[in-house]
Parts: C-alpha cells; sequence; structure tokens
C-alpha cells in the first residue's frame, strides 16, 4: 500500500525526545501510531535507563522551541507554569569565553531551560494525548519484518521485557527508527541484504560531571543561566548551570580530549574552581547540593550518512540521533531531531501522504538539516589537535575567524546577536561574513576587553 | 589595495572547439555557470570580439555581490582570451586553450585588486574567504561547462571518448 489511508499505521521505535516528536508528527498523516519504547515509561518527569543523557544539562535552542510550539502550542506556558525559564536567552547570558563575557542583548526570540526529563514530559503528555497515538513499553525491537523480496518494512518484531514469550510482530505501512545513536538500522539492513550507511565519526572524547543544586529563589544570580566555554585548545574544560524547575540550578563540569572532572565532592568543586569564570565555583561552593555527581563519557560525534545510500528498503525511515549524534557541548541534539521531525511533515503534506521513495526524499532532506549543526559542532572540535576523523573542507579556515567572532562577541552586541543566531540554527553560518559583519568582527577582534575579574564585579558576584 | 592572483585550470575531455564557443558566449553563462547572476553587453567588438566590453556580477557562497566590466583585449581563436577588468575588481584577466591527447587543457589567470572600501578593509581577515569564493565560483564553472558539454545539440559526438 503506497498511500496511506483510513486504516493506515505508522510504528515509531523509541519513545525519547525524535520518537515524540516524530510521533506527533505522522499522527496528522496515519490513521493510527504506536510508539514502542523498550524501556517502562513513567508518567512523570523521570530519566529513563535507556536515555543516561538525560540527566545531564540540556538547554533548548530558539529554533528547537520554536518548531516544538509549532506542533504544541501550550508547549511555552506549560514550561513556565512548571518553573522552567522561557527567556530570550541572550538577555539572561552570563557567558565567559575567549578571556571575557559576551555581551548581553535582546535577540527577540526564546529558547528554553529546564531539565531534560521535565521538557520530555510536557512533549510526552502532549503527543499521547492525541486519540490516534498508542505506547507501548516495556517492548524492545528486535528486528525488522519484510515481505518476501525484501524490497518493503512491514513490520518489526517485539518482545516484553517480563515475558519473553509474548514476542510478537507487529505490522505498519512506515516504520521510523527512533532509537538514538545506539541504533541498529546498521546491522539490520546488512542482514537484509542492503549496504549499511558509511559513517562520519570525530573523535572528541568529552566528558560530563552533572549534579544538582537548590537554588533560592530570591538570588538575584538565580535568573542568569552561567556558561564557560573554552578557548581551544590552550584551554579545553567547560563549565554549565542552568537555573531549572523546582528552584534548582542544574551543573555540569566537564572537558574535551579526555579532561573530565571528577565525580567526588571535592574533585568536583576543584574542578569548578579551576574555570577561569569565577561565579560557579562561587554558587556551588554555597549551595546544597541535591543529587549524587552523574558521569557521562560522550567519545565521540557520530554521523550515519542514509542520505549516500543507493539501496534502501521502502516503508523505513530513520530520524534523530540515530542520524546522527552530536557533541552535545552545542546543545544541538533535540532541535535537530525537531528539525527533522518537521521536515518530515513538510514532505509528507507535500506528497500528499504517497510513501513510495519517502526514504530517499527524506534523507536528502534530514542530510541538509543537519549539515549547519554537524558543521558548527565539528568545526568547534576541530580546533583541538587532538580530534580526530573526516574534517569537513574549510575548516581550519573557517576557525580562524570564528576566533575572531568569538573576540568580537565579547565588545559587540551586534555580532554577539548574529553568533548566537547561528548557534541557535536561526541563521546560516555564512551570515557572519556579510561585509556589515566582516568589519565588526575586525573591529571587535582588535579592541581590548575588559578583565574579568572587573566585569565579574559589575555582575555582583562575590570574587 | 588588496591584490590576488588566481591560476584555474581545468582539465577536460572534450575537443576545444565546444568549449570555445561556450566560454566565449558570454552572455549565455548564466545559463549554466553557478555564481553567475548577469552578464550584459555594453558594447560591441570587432569581428573577432575585441573591444566588447560586458558587465559582470557574480554571488557565490559569501553573501554580497560582485560587480564589474570587462573589455576584451586580446583574441586569438581557439587559443587565447584576454580582458581588462575595471570596477569593483581592476586587473586582468587571461583565458588560454590547448588541446591534449585527453582534451583539452583550460587556463584562466586572474590579476585582480579590490577597489571596495570595506574588501579592503577586512582584507588582513577575510582574505582566505575571498580566495575560496573564487574557488568554489571557478569549481561551478567547472562542473557547469562539463555538463553543458554533455547535453549541448552535438557536443556528445564531438567528446572525445
Ligand atoms: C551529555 C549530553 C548533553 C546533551 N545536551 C543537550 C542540550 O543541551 N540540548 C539538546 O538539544 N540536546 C542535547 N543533547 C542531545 C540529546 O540528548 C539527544 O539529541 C536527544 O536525546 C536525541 O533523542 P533521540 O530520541 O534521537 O534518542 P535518545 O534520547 O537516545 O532515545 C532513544 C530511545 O530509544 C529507546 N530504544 C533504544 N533501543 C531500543 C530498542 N531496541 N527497542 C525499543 N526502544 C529502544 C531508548 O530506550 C530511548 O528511549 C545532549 C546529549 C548528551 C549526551
Amino acid at each position: 500500500m503506497a498511500t496511506p489511508s483510513a486504516t493506515s499505521h505508522a510504528l515509531v521505535l523509541g519513545a525519547s525526545m525524535a520518537g515524540l516528536l516524530t510521533a506527533r508528527v505522522l499522527s496528522k498523516h496515519f490513521a493510527q501510531v504506536t510508539i514502542v519504547e523498550r524501556d517502562v515509561v513513567p508518567d512523570q518527569p523521570e530519566a529513563r535507563k535507556g536515555q543516561p543523557q538525560t540527566r545531564h544539562l540540556h538547554g533548548l535552542l530558539a529554533s528547537g522551541l520554536e518548531i516544538m510550539t509549532r506542533y504544541y502550542p501550550d508547549l511555552p506556558d506549560a514550561l513556565a507554569a512548571g518553573g522552567a525559564l522561557v527567556i530570550d536567552m541572550t538577555a539572561n547570558m552570563c557567558w565567559y569565553t575567549y578571556g571575557g563575557y559576551r555581551r548581553r542583548f535582546t535577540m527577540g526570540r526564546k529558547g528554553a531551560l529546564m531539565s531534560r526529563p521535565f521538557l520530555e514530559h510536557l512533549i510526552r503528555q502532549r503527543t499521547l494525548a492525541r486519540d490516534n497515538v498508542t505506547l507501548l513499553d516495556s517492548c524492545a525491537i528486535r528486528g525488522l519484518v519484510t515481505g518476501d523480496d525484501r524490497r518493503r518494512i512491514t513490520g518489526v518484531r517485539v518482545e516484553h521485557r517480563d515475558a519473553q514469550s509474548l514476542a510478537a510482530t507487529l505490522t505498519a505501512d512506515l516504520v521510523v527508527d527512533c532509537t538514538g545513536r545506539g541504533s541498529q538500522t546498521p546491522q539490520w539492513l546488512l542482514a537484509l541484504g542492503y549496504p549499511a550507511p558509511p559513517q562520519s565519526e570525530v573523535k572528541v572524547n568529552v566528558g560530563y560531571a552533572t549534579r544538582l543544586y537548590r537554588r533560592d529563589p530570591a538570588d538575584p544570580r538565580g535568573q542568569d543561566w552561567l556558561l564557560y566555554t573554552p578557548e581551544a585548545p590552550g584551554e579545553r574544560r567547560f563549565g554549565g548551570m542552568f537555573p531549572i524547575e523546582g528552584e534548582r540550578w542544574i551543573v555540569s563540569l566537564g572537558g574535551w580530549t579526555g579532561d573530565h572532572a571528577p565525580t567526588d565532592e571535592q574533585g568536583f568543586l576543584e574542578y569548578a574552581r579551576s574555570l577561569p569564570m569565577p561565579e560557579i565555583y562561587a554558587l556551588i561552593s554555597q549551595a546544597e547540593p541535591l543529587s549524587d555527581i552523574i558521569p557521562h563519557k560522550f567519545p565521540a560525534s557520530l554521523r550515519r550518512h542514509y542520505e549516500r545510500l543507493t539501496r534502501f528498503p521502502e516503508g523505513y525511515l530513520v530520524l534523530g540521533d540515530a542520524v546522527c549524534s552530536f557533541n552535545p557541548t552545542y546543545g544541538q541534539g533535540m532541535t535537530s531531531a525537531a528539525m527533522q521531525a518537521a521536515a518530515l511533515d513538510e514532505l509528507l503534506t507535500l506528497r500528499m501522504g504517497r510513501l513510495d521513495g519517502l526514504a530517499r526524499a527524506f534523507f536528502k532532506r534530514a542530510a541538509q538539516v543537519i549539515d549547519t549543526p554537524w558543521q558548527l559542532a565539528v568545526g568547534e572540535d576541530f580546533r583541538f589537535p587532538d580530534t580526530t576523523g573526516p574534517k569537513p573542507a574549510g575548516v581550519d579556515l573557517l576557525n580562524r575567524y570564528v576566533a575572531a567572532v568569538h573576540r568580537a562577541t565579547l565588545v559587540d552586541p551586534v555580532v554577539g546577536a548574529a553568533f548566537i543566531r547561528v548557534m541557535n540554527l536561526l541563521a546560516p553560518p555564512l551570515s557572519l561574513m556579510s561585509p556589515a559583519m566582516l568589519l565588526r568582527v575586525l573591529r571587535g577582534a582588535s579592541q581590548r576587553r575588559a578583565p574579568a575579574v572587573a566585569r565579574g564585579v559589575e555582575r555582583g558576584v562575590p570574587s | 589595495m588588496a591584490d590576488y592572483a588566481f591560476t584555474t585550470i581545468w582539465q577536460i575531455a572534450a575537443p576545444v572547439t565546444p568549449i570555445w564557443t561556450a566560454i566565449t558566449a558570454v552572455e549565455r553563462w548564466p545559463q549554466w555557470w553557478r555564481g553567475v547572476e548577469a552578464v550584459i553587453r555594453l558594447r560591441d567588438g570587432d569581428r573577432r570580439g575585441v573591444g566588447a566590453i560586458h558587465r559582470y556580477t557574480w554571488k557565490s557562497k559569501l553573501p554580497y555581490r560582485l560587480s564589474f566590466t570587462m573589455e576584451t583585449t586580446h583574441v586569438e581563436p581557439l587559443q587565447r582570451i584576454e580582458g581588462h577588468a575595471r570596477g569593483e575588481l581592476q586587473g586582468t584577466g587571461r583565458w588560454t586553450f590547448s588541446e591534449t591527447a585527453q582534451g583539452t587543457t583550460v587556463r584562466y589567470d586572474w590579476h585582480v585588486s579590490t577597489t571596495k572600501a570595506w574588501m579592503n578593509l577586512v582584507a588582513p581577515l577575510a582574505r582566505p574567504f575571498f580566495v575560496w569564493n573564487h574557488d568554489v565560483v571557478m569549481a561551478w564553472g567547472h562542473d557547469g561547462l562539463i555538463r553543458l558539454l554533455a547535453t549541448a545539440p552535438g557536443a556528445r559526438d564531438q567528446a572525445v571518448a
């Protein structure tokens, strides 16, 4: 069957961010959508076993929030009502890099700071509230099912976590793999006689260590988000401290190329103290911890080039981290998933639901969506000499320029605005190369910046 | 003023005649050469084309346009064309063509300086991008030309196998 009918059915594998957004999109185009998830899915904001990264610092970029709001119009209100910060991120920014603070300004576009499980909880509630969306949890996907000629994926084999005897086959007109970075699709394709996608792997050896703290709602510092990013390659640590719901702070410290933060109390604090930005240490050395210190290792960014395959079965797609898992320090993963889901929506609308040849068209669009964040992330990563992997053409050239852009953002809010728009995936990177911007960057990069300590005092931070 | 010297070499598996025809028909470049927004004839040349003046507008990856005029100063059919640029770029350009066993070698030498104030100001920072921009445009020209030669009527049987 090529066109979804009144009985059409779509299966989404994985009920994390990409799976939920995809199910929401498909609910417009299919009579019935079923999400299959291996974990038990709680009806509350809680990190699950299958998505350990959700315990760590997660910000939602402005472009991501805008796309999600298209599908869940009350999302910003629900976030804010639950205690998340839905704000023009540039107005509350305390971002130290290249030896200074980026200038604040108002961008007029909102992003969101909250715990990742809270965001996902709201998205999940709203997705599952759709009449034609069902969640089947505690069911692991074991493999794909095809017709005799293996041209089309017709369903999946699932196994219930408690009763392996309850193995079953689910059939569908379209199956979308949203099982994240660990996706088995390459192996499944090989087993069916299809080629696996070529991969780009950029080794960064990034480590996170994360802890929650109580946040005093009366403390004015609790409305700012704090970020320190390194001037590579000399510096390789980062620190982020975001105000989140429940009057808490989430603090993630870490570094590139193996320079990771320890997970014992003393080591963690020392690491915070080592950052050139004093604010994070000043706050956490006095705040009450609310959790253990949890580590997360991110060895490499991984992109699977499905768009390069010439043979691929009908009735099957891959979306989200399963296609591209970015170095998380740029905060792009959820937004990229949202952009891919929105691209799928547009495509299905354009094709009036026709499914034949969908994969090729979708992977082409997904690759376009992924190209920019991939370039941004990998580009920065190659500032570190230990980074290995396929280096996109022109990266060294661009990096020299971007270093000047970073410096200019410390003195010129117009450059700051242009840069933040690019990092929020609201403007293409080449917008930083307009004549006016080149001139400002040149001027800004050569200006002397105020010393860090003085700026800290200006912001009312104890030294 | 910032000076730039570029040399681009294309090895093309086709005889020189259709290539020469494509390159000399400058007003048709926008149809096959991505990055060329417009070519407008301002003055006719003589029988060979010497003395002709055209205005070119280019736009490639970077978010700005470049515009200049070229006056054809020298033409040796199937071998060489030279011209003089004035406007936002100033200098000389030379196409040379030579047939080889595999097809044709096309060489373009472009010696120019930028006259736009901002381009000169930012040259210390942006020079590599201007160079890159030029390379991109020339690569598009190469790809466009190959496609043109493959589809142009009669070009296929002329092409060297
Ligand atoms: C430390 C860290 C920090 C990050 N910070 C940010 C940030 O600030 N902003 C941002 O936008 N992004 C961030 N990201 C990226 C973001 O977490 C991911 O991009 C996002 O979670 C991708 O969602 P996904 O649904 O594609 O995959 P995942 O979240 O990995 O979900 C995959 C799902 O599939 C399920 N599953 C797996 N295998 C099977 C199977 N066989 N059968 C059934 N179910 C299965 C899993 O249980 C899980 O629920 C960060 C990532 C990390 C590691």
